[in-house]
């Protein structure tokens, strides 16, 4: 049976992985037909000359930056409370945002904003962009930094405070250095969530602010380009290796 | 219960990268007997355990049950079967469920008689439909015994079965795993730590340290006439004055020399200790050694005395270290 | 010890006050309300939107969505046991395949359903090397309907279904399996009358882990299934953008929410807790 399942387990990781390779291997074709043609990389300088896809790979890098901060302090700070003492009302939040469908999340953050515009001389832009997403990144980062608090030893903290330390000083000096490493996966991981949101930025981002998956959302619905496989390729790789990071901090 | 032999290890050798866990065992177990496999931990008992159970396999060496070859056979060819020292009883199943497992696969057509049976004969009858959950400790084991029991197996395997129970519960268990040895005859073949209990279950006994075996034979021939140093302090305490070792209960205490011919020292009673049945005095030697003695209860010196020990020639062990 | 705890919550219970309980209450009030002349809401109260779930015209979306999600959580399941099964056998490159799975997973969901419109249409590879083959002489059309759209659930969610499966197994008590094969079961019996059944809460765990999102998806329709395949996720995204229809978008959004909610009250009290 384990042969059985060693063959099949490669066939599944092929199945996995072959899609993403085969755009990669494309991405280098002269060609923009299926047909090889030769290795080009074109496709590469056409999407560093298209202005509109910079731009917005730029919103979604600052957009991913600023709410990747956010949502790490914000998360990390209340999986430390919630290992000190559970709270069912925030640990069922929680669970609510990481089981709502995107779709919901987006719309229902879409009729907060305009219902609250009324009030605020507001318009939806990167403000709220990044404001959904802190919301939405938050989960995760509790969910992996309340891990690592499961393996934490809490009378190390215990002793600190026996020798003087006060309780902030206690998670500063002892806790959070343990946390460290946790700490740093969950803000890789909030951050590709953040790059490669698409249905909820959408709804939430005004007319003003384009992501990269917008404008990729917009090109690839009009069809297949050989430009998006650059694209493609270039952000699987660069996320690929933040995700690979994350997980070697993760298993610290 | 004739002399015959039903487990026999030859020469067997288990390596693991780093270290070679059992070195060159080599065993015969007679059908129908209670044979321990005593050891500190970490001397390789439980390797050897799996090794005759079919988790492991050798390195090395053959493993024969009932004349038949079986090292490179799957745990589930085996006529042989492991009562777990966490006893591994399925969660899921009632305990009905858990004894007749087995069953399943071994063809046999009285399934439902067979575990009435079992169960009775570990005083479980009325319990079937409990799941695991619902049972105390002892209760487990009796499940986890029943379960391997009832596929009559050649050798019944036992990993430390009694290490989990309260000490209260262990001397009763341990008495009425005797007795269901006894009842129905199957070779056990019993791994622990605990001298004690080797001692008291046991027909024969194997001393292992750190992957080999120091000694094998009734538990008397252990006791009484040890083949070095580690066979006769693991299986009780020892005194070593001069390259002789004494055992604490051979050795006798007065105020005035021994007229007789035995042999002793002189020295002064450093501290005693009560032990309800019996007491302990630890003896300060004129050399500088601390010599413990029992006595029964009763016997009364005090701290500071001057006292000579002595015993008989014929209680001396001499032996190498 | 209390006063930096609630210092530590606040920022985020203030935000989950405000990003997750309001909008959602919000738009539990906007189910029950009327359409507005320009778009968005305004009284009178009305129990209509609801009325409309009932309508045929959208009983084709519910069922269609439902069917997918299920037959997507069934494939997932079915695909992804075996292979969770081979993870934890594996031993010491334990962490190998399992960043194997991971790493698709976590980038980019878009960019793995493009490629999967790069591969499925009528110029596309599969249907290139088919008919350079010889096998077809037309493309097969692939893309553009139910079952690109199954193809992409399923390829999209088979990881999220492999690491929980992952986990319960990685609890399973060895001693467990060695004692069903010491008492004479094979492997693949050990598999059936132990592994399975005492695994059983976490396939759960698993299903409902896919499930939910695949109910509730919307590119993966929008980019695999062209127009023909509207499921509930696009109906949302439509009536709050270019049917302006809000009320009735609410009220959608509120049965898949109720949908969502049961479906994790009903996983919570088996599977191990994550937060």
């Amino acid at each position: 049976m384990k042969r059985g399942l060693a063959i099949y387990a490669v066939g599944v990781y092929a199945f996995l992985h072959l899609p993403l390779l085969i755009l990669a291997i494309f991405s280098v074709n002269a060609s923009r037909f299926t047909a090889w043609q030769g290795f080009s990389l074109h496709w590469y300088q056409a999407m560093f000359a298209d202005r509109d896809l910079l731009e917005a790979a730029g919103n979604s890098l600052a957009i991913a930056i600023v709410s990747t901060v956010l949502a790490t302090i914000i998360g990390t700070l209340a999986a430390y409370a919630l290992w000190k003492r559970s709270s069912t009302m925030l640990a069922g939040g929680l669970y609510l945002s990481l089981v709502t469908p995107e779709i919901v999340t987006g719309v229902s953050l879409l009729a907060l904003f305009q219902w609250a515009f009324r009030f605020l001389d507001l318009r939806l832009g990167m403000h709220t962009v990044i404001l959904a997403h802190v919301s939405f990144s938050i989960a995760y980062v509790v969910v992996v930094v309340l891990a690592r608090l499961r393996g934490f030893d809490p009378t190390l903290e215990e002793a600190a405070l026996d020798l003087g330390a006060t309780e902030f000083a206690a998670f500063r000096r002892v806790t959070l250095p343990f946390l460290a490493p946790a700490v740093a996966a969950a803000a890789m991981l909030a951050f590709t969530i953040s790059i490669d949101d698409y249905v909820i930025t959408s709804l939430v981002a005004g007319v003003d602010s384009q992501t990269l998956p917008m404008v990729f959302y917009a090109m690839a619905r009009r069809g297949v380009s050989p430009v998006l496989n650059a694209v493609s390729t270039t952000v699987v790789l660069l996320l690929g290796a933040l995700v690979l990071l994350s997980e070697r901090l993760r298993r610290t | 219960m004739g002399m015959e032999v039903i487990l026999e290890l030859r020469d067997v050798s288990k390596e693991f990268s780093a270290h070679r866990a059992v070195n060159r065992v080599s065993l015969s177990i007679d059908r129908g007997s209670f044979f321990s496999l005593l050891g500190p931990s970490g001397c390789g008992k439980t390797t050897t355990l799996r090794l005759i159970a079919g988790f492991e396999a050798p390195t090395s060496g053959e493993v024969w049950l009932n004349g038949v070859r079986i090292d490179s056979l799957p745990p589930y060819r085996r006529n042989v079967n492991t009562v777990f020292q966490s006893y591994a009883l399925f969660p899921h199943l009632t305990v009905r469920g858990n004894v007749e497992f087995g069953l399943r696969h071994a063809a046999v057509t009285n399934a439902r008689e067979r575990v009435r049976q079992v169960l009775e004969q570990v005083q479980l009858s009325g319990k079937e439909d409990r799941k695991p959950s619902q049972l105390s400790g002892g209760e487990r084991q009796r499940v986890a015994l029943a379960r391997a029991l009832v596929l009559a197996p050649d050798v019944l395997l036992l990993d430390e079965p009694l290490s989990a129970l309260d000490p209260q519960l262990r001397k009763q268990v341990r008495a009425e795993l005797k007795d269901l040895q006894r009842r129905t005859g199957v070779t056990f073949l019993f791994v622990t730590h605990d001298q004690e209990e080797a001692m008291a279950l046991s027909d024969r006994i194997a001393i292992m340290n750190t992957g080999a075996i120091e000694q094998a034979g009734t538990p008397q021939e252990l006791y009484q006439q040890p083949r070095s140093r580690f066979v006769a302090s693991f299986l009780g305490a020892m005194n070593w004055v001069d390259g002789i070792g004494i055992r604490p209960e051979s050795a006798l205490l007065s105020r005035d020399p021994p007229s007789n011919g035995s042999n002793g020292r002189r020295g002064i009673v450093a501290h005693t200790t009560f032990l309800g049945s019996h007491q302990h005095f630890a003896i300060q030697l004129e050399g500088g050694e601390v010599f413990t003695v029992q006595t029964v209860a009763g016997i009364a010196f005090k701290p500071g005395e001057a006292v000579h020990v002595f015993w008989e020639p014929s209680d001396e062990l001499r032996l190498p270290s | 010890m209390t006063r930096l705890r609630t210092f530590f919550l606040a920022p985020s219970a203030v935000l989950m006050l405000i990003t997750i309980a309001a909008p959602l209450a919000i738009i539990c009030v906007y189910s029950v309300l009327s359409r507005g002349a320009y778009g968005g809401v305004e009284l009178p109260w009305t129990p209509e939107n609801y009325r409309r779930l009932i309508d045929p015209l959208f009983g084709g979306i519910f069922i269609r969505s439902f069917a997918l999600a299920g037959i997507a959580t069934l494939l997932c399941i079915l695909l992804g046991f075996p292979l969770a099964l081979f993870i934890a056998q594996s031993g010491t490159r334990k962490n190998l395949y399992l960043t194997l799975v991971i790493l698709p997973f976590w980038t980019s969901f878009l960019i793995r359903l493009y490629a999967w419109m790069f591969l499925l249409r009528d110029t596309g590879l599969i249907n290139t090397v088919l008919q350079s083959l010889g096998f077809i002489r037309e493309p097969l059309p692939m893309l553009y309907n139910n079952g690109a759209v199954l193809l992409g659930l399923v390829y999209g969610f088979l990881p999220f279904a492999v690491l929980p499966l992952y986990a319960t197994l990685e609890r399973l008590d060895q001693n467990l399996l060695d004692a069903a094969a010491d008492l004479g079961a094979r492997p693949v019996s050990v598999l059936i009358r132990i592994t399975l059944p005492l695994c059983a809460p976490g396939i759960g765990a698993a299903a409902i882990l896919v499930f939910v999102p695949c109910l509730g998806t919307y590119i993966t329709s929008d980019l695999l299934g062209g127009s023909k395949t509207i499921l509930i996720g696009n109906l949302v995204q439509n009536q709050f953008t270019t049917a302006r229809e809000w009320p009735f978008g609410a009220a959608v959004s509120i049965v898949l929410m109720i949908v969502a909610v049961l479906l994790l009250f009903a996983v919570r009290r088996h599977s191990e807790e994550l937060l």
